[in-house]
C-alpha cells in the first residue's frame, strides 16, 4: 500500500480538476436547459425546431465526437484566423467545461420537461384564471411545483458527470481518470493500489451531494 | 388482468422457454469459438534456412504475441487502405515465426492491460514497443533487445525560437524547460517530461499531440523516434509527411525495445532463448536492418545492438 504515498498529491490534484469542471459545467448546463425547455415548449415553430434539433442531436451522439468537434473542429476554425487570442480561448478547461455544459444541457432539458408536466394542468389553469400572466404564473406557480421532482434527476447528472468528466483526457486535459492511467501505466504489475484510491475518491466526491440533495428535498416539499 | 395456468403448463413453458435461452447461448459460444481470429501469413521457412525450436509457446504451431493495434501505428496497425494488419513488429513477429516454423498470431490488448494480460497467460509474450523498467522487472523477465529507441523533439516548422536548429544540434530535456511539451499518455517521455518540474506535460491519449503542436497549442513534442517516423516524416503505408513540423535536436535518452515474458510461465526460459536465438538470427542476416529501413527507422545507434 506504501505505493500509492507518490501519488496522492498527482490524486489529490487529479480529484480537484474533476471538481472544477463539474461545478462550472453543471450549473451552465442547468441553466441552458432550462431555455431548451421553455425554446422547445414553445408554440412557435422556429424556437420549437431548433431546440428539438438541438436535443436530439446532442443526445443521440457520443460525447468523445462531440468533444473533439469543439476542441479539434472548432480549434482549426479559429486557427485560419491566426488570432492567438481566439486560438488560446479554446484550451482543454474551455473545451471540457463547454463539452460537458452542452451535451449535459440537453439531458436537463428533457428533465425539465418532465417536471412541468408533472404539475397539475389545473393549477395553469387556476393561475391563469386568477389572472397572473403566463410569465408569472410559469415562474411562482408552475416551476416551484416542479423543482421537488427534478432534484433526484440533477443529483444522478451531476453524479454522472463526476464521471463522464474523464472524457477530458482525450484533450490532454488532466483529471482523476487521467492522473488514475498515468499511473496504473507505471506500475502494470501491481495496478490495484491506484484503482481503490481513485475509487475512494470518486465516492467521496459524490456522497456529499447526494445528502445535500437530500436535505434540500425535503426543504423544498416543505415550503410547498 | 387474469393470468391463469396451472403448474404443469407453467413448468412446461419454463422449461421451453428456458431451453431456447441454452441453445442460444451454445450456438453462440459455437459460431464465436468458430470465428475466432484467423492467423495471417503461412509459416514461409525457406530450404536450408537455420531452425530454431518452438518447444517454449503456449500453443503449438502459434506464436502468440500482445499487443495494441488500435492508435499503434507504426507498430502494428490496420493499413487504412485495405484494413489488413500491418507494421514493422508484425513483420518481425512473423519473421521470428517462420524461423520457429509456426505462425505469428497478434493478441489484441489495451497497452495499460499487457502486463496484466501476461501474468494470466493470455499470450507467450508482449512485443510493442516494450521497454525494461524496474516495475516490469518485478514480473518479467526479456529477451535481447530488438530496436534502439530515442526520444526526438518535434516542434513546427515556422516557430523563430527554433529557426537555427536541426536535427544535428544536441539537445536535452534542460533545453526544453519554460515550455509547454506534449506527449503520448503510456510513453517513455511521458515520465521523462514528469520528472522536470519546469516543463509543462501535456498527455495526449489516445490521439498523438501532433494535431495540437501544428494548432499552436502546445510548443514541442517529446516523443518516441518510432512515432515520429510515421506522423511526421510520413514513413510506412499510410503515413503522411507533416510539412509544417520538423524534427530538432539528435536522439536522447535511449532504451530498447525488448520482448517479455512472464516469471510465472514455466516456458518462459525456453521462450525466452528460443526468441533470443531467432533475434539473433534476424541481426546477423540482415532481415532486421531490412524492415527498419522499409519503415525508415533504420539509424546508426542500431549498430550498437549487434544489428548487422
Amino acid at each position: 500500500m506504501d505505493v500509492i504515498w507518490p501519488a496522492l498529491p498527482a490524486f489529490l490534484i487529479g480529484a480537484r480538476n474533476t471538481i472544477i469542471y463539474c461545478i462550472v459545467a453543471f450549473p451552465l448546463a442547468l441553466l441552458l436547459g432550462l431555455v431548451l425547455a421553455l425554446m422547445s415548449g414553445s408554440s412557435l415553430i422556429w424556437l420549437r425546431g431548433p431546440a428539438r434539433i438541438f436535443i436530439e442531436v446532442v443526445r443521440g451522439t457520443p460525447i468523445v465526437a462531440q468533444i473533439f468537434i469543439i476542441y479539434y473542429g472548432l480549434g482549426s476554425l479559429l486557427a485560419l484566423t491566426h488570432n492567438d487570442f481566439l486560438v488560446g480561448l479554446i484550451n482543454s478547461w474551455s473545451s471540457g467545461i463547454g463539452t460537458l455544459a452542452l451535451n449535459y444541457a440537453a439531458y436537463e432539458a428533457e428533465v425539465y420537461r418532465a417536471g412541468f408536466l408533472s404539475v397539475d394542468v389545473g393549477q395553469a389553469e387556476a393561475a391563469l384564471s386568477l389572472g397572473l400572466s403566463p410569465g408569472q404564473s410559469f415562474s411562482r406557480i408552475i416551476l416551484p411545483q416542479a423543482v421537488p421532482l427534478m432534484i433526484p434527476p440533477f443529483v444522478n447528472d451531476f453524479i454522472y458527470m463526476l464521471k463522464d468528466s474523464a472524457i477530458i483526457s482525450v484533450i490532454a486535459g488532466s483529471e482523476l481518470t487521467s492522473v488514475l492511467n498515468f499511473w496504473v501505466n507505471r506500475n502494470g504489475s501491481n495496478p490495484l493500489p491506484f484503482y481503490l484510491v481513485a475509487i475512494v475518491l470518486y465516492l467521496l466526491m459524490s456522497l456529499p451531494v447526494s445528502y445535500v440533495a437530500r436535505y434540500f428535498e425535503r426543504r423544498v416539499r416543505a415550503a410547498l | 388482468m387474469a393470468f391463469s395456468t396451472d403448474r404443469r403448463t407453467f413448468l412446461k413453458r419454463t422449461g421451453e422457454f428456458g431451453g431456447l435461452i441454452a441453445a442460444g447461448g451454445v450456438l453462440e459460444t459455437i459460431l464465436a469459438a468458430c470465428g475466432g481470429n484467423i492467423p495471417t501469413s503461412a509459416p514461409a521457412a525457406t530450404p536450408g534456412a537455420v531452425k530454431v525450436g518452438n518447444k517454449g509457446l503456449k500453443l503449438p504451431g502459434f506464436f502468440q504475441w500482445g499487443a495494441t493495434s488500435d492508435n499503434g501505428a507504426p507498430y502494428v496497425y490496420k493499413d487504412p487502405k485495405s484494413g489488413e494488419l500491418i507494421g514493422f513488429e508484425l513483420e518481425i513477429a512473423t519473421a521470428i515465426a517462420g524461423l520457429m516454423s509456426v505462425t505469428q498470431k497478434q493478441i489484441e490488448t489495451d497497452y495499460a492491460q499487457l502486463n496484466q494480460a501476461l501474468q494470466a497467460n493470455n499470450f507467450d509474450a508482449i512485443m510493442n514497443g516494450w521497454e525494461i523498467t524496474p516495475d516490469r522487472q518485478k514480473t518479467e523477465v526479456f529477451s535481447q533487445p530488438y530496436y534502439r529507441n530515442g526520444q526526438q523533439i518535434v516542434v513546427r516548422a515556422n516557430d523563430a525560437r527554433f529557426a537555427q536548429k536541426t536535427t544535428n544540434d544536441t539537445f536535452s530535456l534542460q533545453d526544453l524547460e519554460g515550455l509547454t511539451v506534449g506527449t503520448g499518455a503510456g510513453f517513455k517521455a511521458e515520465d521523462l517530461l514528469a520528472s522536470d518540474k519546469k516543463i509543462k506535460l501535456k498527455s495526449y491519449d489516445p490521439d498523438l499531440p501532433f494535431n495540437d503542436l501544428a494548432l499552436g497549442r502546445i510548443d514541442a513534442v517529446l516523443i518516441d523516434f518510432s512515432t515520429v517516423t510515421y506522423y511526421v516524416l510520413g514513413d510506412g503505408p499510410g503515413g503522411a509527411a507533416n510539412k509544417s513540423l520538423k524534427l530538432i535536436g539528435k536522439l536522447f535518452e535511449f532504451s530498447d525495445y525488448v520482448v517479455a515474458f512472464s516469471k510465472k510461465n514455466s516456458n518462459a526460459t525456453t521462450l525466452q532463448k528460443e526468441i533470443d536465438q531467432a533475434l539473433t538470427v534476424l541481426k546477423e542476416d540482415g532481415t532486421l536492418q531490412k524492415i527498419y529501413k522499409k519503415w525508415g527507422l533504420w539509424n546508426d545507434v542500431q549498430a550498437q545492438i549487434g544489428i548487422k
